[in-house]
């Protein structure tokens, strides 16, 4: 098989060369670049025949005995400023290299004017009045267009008028005015053209941050999206586990008629999975919220710790049921309100509450809360089998699970990591400590009113 | 006066087996009166009409054509409902969702799935004017 070559046929050196007098700096962007590409064009092919057009009778008299230097010799002074100041109108200094080159065809009309010999051929001056326009252009500077329409009036002028030697002062005023204008457009054009190029950076930071905002906007789009789905998958989900779950409690508990013990059993298997579903359905919209980084806090300043406390010890006594536990309640007189999402944090106790219910057959599940400082601190003291150093790791991690919780407990494995989550979104820290065998304590320290969080207003 | 094991219930629904859950649940603790409008056309009109007048209010909150929060906005705007609980019953119990329900005006949510067991503790204590916030 032949490979066939794909790559394009390299650009002849000529074409090479044109680009490279015609590709403006990469500082001239938009429609003005293909316009400065334009200008560029034209002055390349301007200036060599302006050039030619006054060679031929100027190149001697530059260099001829007498000192004396020709009117056309002057123009080609003003040329070879122009082919100078051309490349450098390729470097970030285009501007002022383009001022140079209106500001020299001003000095020729001067040096004209005063050796005041021979006037400059009309085809040196179409030529001269060309570039000067074109620079001019080139610069889209309207003092400097300006500047160089007065210099070629000057020379135009010159042209009808020779004059003698010394100059009379009647053509010395024309001459300071057109030399201070020329000086000064040079100087507050080198400041403009720094305006300029600061506006054109002001304006492609402002493009920038456009589309860092349109990006921005996609993303908080995406976002909805993505928040609005899981509202929904959440309500789709529920609605139909509330026929289940309830139907099957009126026929399990007798309220459409008698049940034996065995249909009985089986109909509480089915409540109990459906909660378990219910309890799953949470834990993974949670948890993908939390993946996607779309957890948002709705925060509120005065949230009552001991209220969510005291709803969520009322939760863990009932899921202890029938089991031997004892709770020790500890929580300080000075407990102070906390800024948080009151929500989020009842989920964040309820989780390790039940948690240490789960877990603890007998004994005791304390609860401790005091103030430390900035911070809150809880803690969650159990007596359960307690977790190994190897598997204290993997408590906080999605989709994990220590052996001991698979086989005790079933659930999801996300509810910790869910609430190592929810406390860390509020400034705080969850951690925990065990030793095999000899219970665990789960620690909860959030900040009393974090900076990083907005309360937010009501209405 | 309202009995608190007893009160005048309206509850608004559109599904179906959500709304025999009610009736049946409503039926379990020997509640006299429960009415169950199953859209939300004319809503304040027909509450207005109610004999006797609903001392709870229950609402779903995706229902047309007015929405939950469209139906307690007119409940609200009508001085006679001004003070009456209403609760929100309903399955969209996402964070944002529940911080709406709080914003809006709701005194509680009660979340489907529905827990029989808490279910008329809940009753009573809304009855009482305690605000519930039920998000199982």
């Amino acid at each position: 098989m032949v490979l066939q070559d794909t790559s394009p046929t390299p650009p002849n050196r000529l074409v090479k060369l044109w680009q490279f007098l015609t590709t403006p700096h990469p500082s001239v962007a938009g429609e003005e670049r293909q316009k400065t590409s334009v200008l560029m064009a034209l002055l390349v092919v301007f200036i060599p025949l302006a050039a030619l057009s006054v060679f031929n009778t100027s190149i001697i008299a530059l260099f001829n005995r007498t000192g004396n230097v020709s009117p056309n010799s002057s123009a080609v002074i003003a040329l070879i400023f122009v082919f100078i100041a051309y490349p450098l109108s390729r470097t970030r200094y285009h501007q002022i290299a383009g001022y140079l080159v209106v500001f020299m065809p001003i000095l020729a009309v001067t040096a004209i004017t005063l050796t005041g010999l021979t006037p400059p051929s009309p085809i040196a001056l179409f030529f001269l009045t060309l570039s000067v326009i074109l620079s001019g252009l080139l610069l889209n500077a309207k003092t400097t267009v300006i500047v160089g329409v007065i210099a070629v009036l000057i020379s135009i002028t010159a042209y009808f008028m020779p004059i003698a030697n010394p100059i009379p002062i009647v053509w010395s005023i024309p001459l300071f005015i057109a030399i201070t204008t020329g000086v000064m457009a040079v100087v507050s054009n080198i400041n403009g053209g720094y305006v300029l190029t600061l506006e054109k950076t002001q304006q492609s930071l402002k493009e920038q941050y456009e589309i860092a905002d349109k990006a921005r906007e996609r993303a908080e789009k995406s976002d909805q999206v993505k928040s609005a789905f899981l509202a929904s998958m959440s309500h789709e989900l529920r609605t139909p586990l509330n026929a289940i779950i309830n139907f099957t409690k009126f026929v399990s508990n007798g309220t459409v008629g008698s049940v034996n013990s065995e249909q009985e059993e089986m109909l509480n298997e089915v409540i109990d999975s459906g909660k378990h579903l219910l309890n799953l359905i949470n834990d993974v919209l949670d948890m993908s919220k939390i993946e996607a980084g779309s957890l948002t806090l709705f925060v509120e300043d005065n949230v009552d710790l001991r209220a969510i406390l005291t709803s969520s010890i009322n939760t863990g006594k009932a899921l202890a049921k029938d089991k031997p536990l004892r709770f020790d309640v500890q929580i300080a007189d000075d407990l102070p309100v906390l800024r948080a999402d009151r929500q989020r944090i009842l989920q964040a106790m309820l989780n390790v509450l039940s948690n240490a219910v789960k877990f603890t057959e007998a004994g005791s599940v304390k609860i401790v809360a005091a103030r430390n400082g900035d911070d809150v601190l809880l803690e969650v003291i159990d007596t359960g089998p307690g977790i190994a150093p190897e598997d204290q790791a993997g408590v906080f991690e999605a989709f994990k699970q220590t052996k001991t919780g698979l086989r005790l407990a079933g659930g999801t494995g996300l509810g910790m990591p869910i609430t190592k989550s929810l406390v860390e979104a509020h400034g705080g820290r969850l951690w925990l400590t065990s030793e095999a065998g000899k219970g665990a304590t789960f620690h909860i320290r959030l900040p009393i009113k974090s900076d990083t969080l907005v309360p937010m207003t009501h209405n | 006066m309202m009995n608190p094991q007893n009160p005048v219930i309206l509850y608004v629904e559109d599904e179906v087996r959500s709304r025999r859950v009610m009736q049946m649940m409503a039926a379990s603790i020997h509640i006299t009166h429960l009415t169950i409008f199953e859209d939300s056309h004319n809503f304040i009109e027909r509450v207005k009409a109610l004999d006797p007048q609903p001392e709870v209010i229950f609402l779903d909150i995706h229902l047309m054509p007015l929405n939950g929060f469209e139906m307690l906005a007119l409940l609200r705007e009508t001085p006679q409902y001004q003070k009456t609980p209403i609760v929100a019953m309903t399955a969209s119990v996402m964070s944002e969702e529940i911080h709406q329900l709080r914003t809006a005006g709701f005194n509680g949510c009660i979340s489907k799935p529905i827990d029989l067991d808490t279910f008329p503790d809940s009753l009573r204590r809304i009855c009482e004017g305690e605000t519930i916030w039920r998000i199982v």
